[in-house]
């Protein structure tokens, strides 16, 4: 059975993707949040992953989009 | 997943080991008992097993856990084992421990439960409490708790974005005033920095050391020429002080020629030789006789009256000793002094040739101290003149250096921390976003959830309470505080009302009923265990009958259903086939003690109590079958007549005997009342019809045979004596025949619905019961 924080932990992360705001592909994301185990140092790392990535790879990322 | 058994050994009411065997062909499970007779028992096993809950003691704060075992059982031999066909789930109670030991540890079957006190709970709690009833169904704490860490990662990022701020502003107000001190040269502070920070100094780093060698090594010179001076001071002291005792001593000695301190010496000598012999009468020079106390005692008159003459030659000794001990460190002084002065020639020797008046120094300084140190006090003025020149160059030399290296840090700092607000800000910016949607994200997806369950719910309770002007359910969570669960719903014209306001108690509970059904039913994949312990008091027979039909229309969104209960009506629904008999597992439980513990018993249901009767060879009992047959018979034609609309005697309880209902049947219907039963096609749909059969002979048979039913199963008569046993065998066969007719022999229930407007038929269509009303 799908546990409800799973469900919403998958759209979150889904959300959060579309957004660019992360980019880890894993479910280990999911995991975590859906297991209430996700803290600080995580969210920073999730989210300097995309902000440190070299702009290049970004402007053709959006070229692509 | 199906059930197959539950075992349960000295766990509350389980006295004694106990046995529950499922019929695993059927979804739901019925345990009916009458209070106390192990009900609660029964689901408290499963949800201990299952989940960390504690079943109904969760509900009483003040009950001592350790009383989960059986009374009169010893401690470790509580044990409750569930066998499915997916695996085998143990749980048990070890020595003192008032925990459940698992096995296996995780992966137990997916089990809701709802007992009466959570729609209590649910109905009458505030909108904070009825969050909470609903935790177990709606908990997203966990998301929760990840939002908070955002939140917490969203404040530390801001937290050092502010620093790094006001760093980067410190860094450029330092630069900026250094920039302008010298005249904010290159139009433009950061151009002018980079270029600073450019500059070679290794140069001036090299030339600032050599001048700092310099003023290190006259400095030493400086030191040393102070300690000369201290030790000279001593030395001289030291010289005076020898020359005072040394006149003393003269005087002394030329005062009394006699007494040297050489005799003193021979005198002490003699003594301690005289005072170590044990036995002495003659003089070891002259041999006359002597006494040795008295030549002893004579010593010592001797010695003592030379203590002025010793005191002197001793002041003499050791100020002899001071004044050599002060020449000895005055001549290390002056050595370490020459070793210095030779190294600082070495040293300036290059600066000769532009310092000329150092040129004595530098040519005069050879290896000899005495002589170097000469030549070192007659050029000390130069040299003190040079070290000045010396000492300025290289505060210049340091100064130029401090600021190249503090424009260096500066600029440093400036493009470091730059960089790092820049990547701070943007970090800011995601994680305040990324806030926004967790929080969103969480709100919503709740507020869909309630939406999607208030629908659920509102459809169940229409199925319960249609027609009646109610239902317009809605959940939802308030706005303005954290976790409060709102509920309305509507009453006739008045709209978005709380519900427990105006609906009745028992439209209160079938509303909890639904709230939590909807729920469980919404997390369940269809493997969830669902348990409805005695969840139903009060309701009266139509919608007892509706919720009864929801129950099997949600059955196969789950696993199992067990449903336990105390409300006779209930059972006697199943029991007289006015519910889905057939689709129930009916267990009773007997009276309980603390001797038997649990009895589970088979429960049967009427008509197969009569077959039983009529098939048992080894006794025939007349008044049981003749009572069971009018029994039945009555209740079949309490249905037909009730949707019929038949004509029977006006009475105040409704409580028709079976003459008046047969009588009710009026000769119109009886001309077209006929049955048909149908047989499944290949996609399982009852089709073909397979039998058609006119009721009225049935009717007529049992007409003239109902007074078997009073004289015979109903009251003690000699008419009752008379009738034959041929009589009551027909009787009780004739009622099983018209059972047969009517019900339902997949479902085991009536048939009670109008589907096409023609006919009556059963929920699964095998039956079709004709005509729709009576002509």
């Amino acid at each position: 059975m799908n546990n409800i924080n799973e469900i919403l932990a998958k759209q979150i992360v889904d959300k959060l993707k579309e957004e660019n705001l992360i980019s880890i592909t894993d479910k280990q994301l999911i995991t975590k949040l859906a297991n209430g185990t996700m803290k600080e140092a995580d969210w920073k790392i999730a989210l300097e992953e995309i902000i440190n990535r070299p702009k290049v790879d970004t402007e053709r990322k959006d070229e692509t989009e | 997943m199906k059930l197959n058994s539950l075992y349960i050994k000295s766990f509350r009411g389980a006295t004694q080991p106990v046995t529950i065997e499922f019929d695993n062909s059927k979804k739901i499970t019925m345990l009916f008992a009458e209070n106390g007779n192990g009900k609660s028992t029964i689901a408290d096993a499963l949800i201990c097993l299952c989940t960390d809950k504690m079943g109904s003691l969760d509900d009483k704060s003040s009950v001592e856990k350790s009383f989960l075992k059986s009374l009169g059982t010893g401690t470790g031999e509580t044990k409750i084992t569930l066998n499915t066909d997916s695996g085998v789930f143990t749980t048990s109670i070890s020595g003192v421990a008032k925990t459940f030991s698992k096995t296996p540890a995780t992966g137990q079957p997916a089990l809701k439960f709802l007992r009466r006190s959570q729609i209590i709970d649910l109905i009458n709690s505030q909108a904070s409490d009825r969050y909470t009833a609903l935790k177990d169904y709606l908990d997203v704490s966990n998301i929760y708790s990840g939002e908070e860490a955002l939140r917490k990662t969203s404040r530390e990022v801001e937290k050092d974005l502010g620093n790094s701020v006001s760093t980067l502003q410190s860094a450029n107000d330092t630069l900026e005033k250094c920039w302008k001190e010298e005249g904010s040269p290159e139009s433009d502070m950061l151009v002018w920095a980079k270029l600073q920070t450019e500059v070679d100094l290794s140069k001036e780093e090299a030339a600032y050391k050599v001048l700092a060698e310099l003023i290190t090594q006259w400095q030493a010179i400086g030191n040393k020429q102070r300690e000369i001076n201290e030790h000279q001071a001593a030395v001289t002291e030291s010289k005076k002080s020898l020359d005072g005792f040394a006149l003393i001593l003269k005087n002394l000695e030329a005062s009394n020629k006699k007494n040297t301190p050489a005799l003193l010496v021979l005198l002490q000598e003699a003594k301690n030789y005289i005072s170590a012999e044990p036995i002495i009468n003659k003089c070891p020079v002259c041999e006359n006789g002597i006494v040795k106390e008295t030549v002893v005692n004579s010593l010592d008159v001797q010695i003592k009256s030379m203590a002025v003459l010793q005191k002197a030659a001793k002041d003499v000794d050791t100020a002899t000793k001071a004044r050599d001990r002060n020449v000895a460190i005055l001549n290390t002084a002056i050595n370490g002094m020459n070793n210095l002065l030779i190294r600082y020639k070495g040293s300036i020797s290059k600066y000769a040739d532009k310092v000329p008046e150092i040129a004595p120094f530098v040519n005069g300084i050879k290896t000899e101290a005495d002589a170097n140190y000469s030549i070192y006090v007659a050029s000390y003025k130069e040299l003190q003149a040079l070290f000045v020149r010396i000492e300025k160059s290289a505060v210049d030399k340091k100064k130029s250096i401090d600021q190249h290296t503090l424009i260096k840090n500066q600029y440093n700092s400036i493009t470091q921390n730059s960089e790092k607000v820049e990547k701070l800000a943007a970090l800011k910016t995601a994680a305040t976003n990324a806030l926004v949607i967790v929080e969103t994200a969480r709100k919503e997806f709740y507020d869909n959830e309630l939406l999607s369950i208030s629908s659920e719910v509102e459809q169940m309770y229409q199925k319960i309470h249609p027609l009646e002007g109610l239902g317009g359910i809605k959940l939802f969570l308030n706005p303005k505080f954290k976790n409060s669960l709102e509920l309305q719903a509507n009453f006739h014209s008045e709209q978005a009302i709380t519900p427990q306001s105006v609906y009745s108690e028992s439209h209160l509970d079938t509303l909890g009923i639904c709230i939590f059904l909807a729920l469980a039913k919404k997390y369940s994949d269809g493997t969830t265990v669902l348990i409805l312990d005695d969840v139903v008091m009060s309701v009266d027979e139509n919608h007892l009958d509706r919720f009864i039909e929801l129950l099997h229309d949600e059955a196969d969104n789950f696993a199992h259903i067990i449903v336990t209960t105390h409300y006779r009506p209930w059972k006697d629904r199943y029991r007289n086939n006015r519910a889905p008999a057939s689709n129930v597992h009916f267990l009773e439980l007997r009276t309980w003690s603390t001797q038997n513990g649990i009895r589970v018993f088979n429960g049967r249901i009427a008509l197969d109590e009569l077959r039983q009767m009529l098939n048992d060879t080894g006794s025939f009992h007349r008044e049981n079958i003749s009572a069971a047959s009018g029994r039945i018979l009555e209740n079949l034609l309490d249905f037909i007549t009730l949707k019929f609309g038949c004509r029977v005697p006006r009475k105040p309880k409704n409580d028709y005997q079976l003459s008046e209902l047969l009588d009710g049947l009026s000769k119109e219907l009886l001309k077209n009342f006929k049955v048909e039963h149908l047989e499944k096609d290949a996609t399982g749909k009852y089709t073909s019809v397979i039998k058609q059969v006119e009721l009225k002979p049935v009717i007529d048979k049992l007409k003239t045979l109902k007074a078997v039913r009073n004289q015979v199963g109903a009251h003690f008569n000699f008419d009752g004596s008379l009738v034959n046993d041929g009589d009551i065998e027909d009787f009780g066969k004739t009622t099983v025949e018209f059972a047969e007719l009517l019900i339902c022999p997949e479902c085991g229930a009536l048939p009670d619905r109008n589907k096409t407007g023609s006919h009556w038929e059963t929920k699964t269509g095998s039956i079709k019961l004709f005509p729709l009303v009576e002509p």
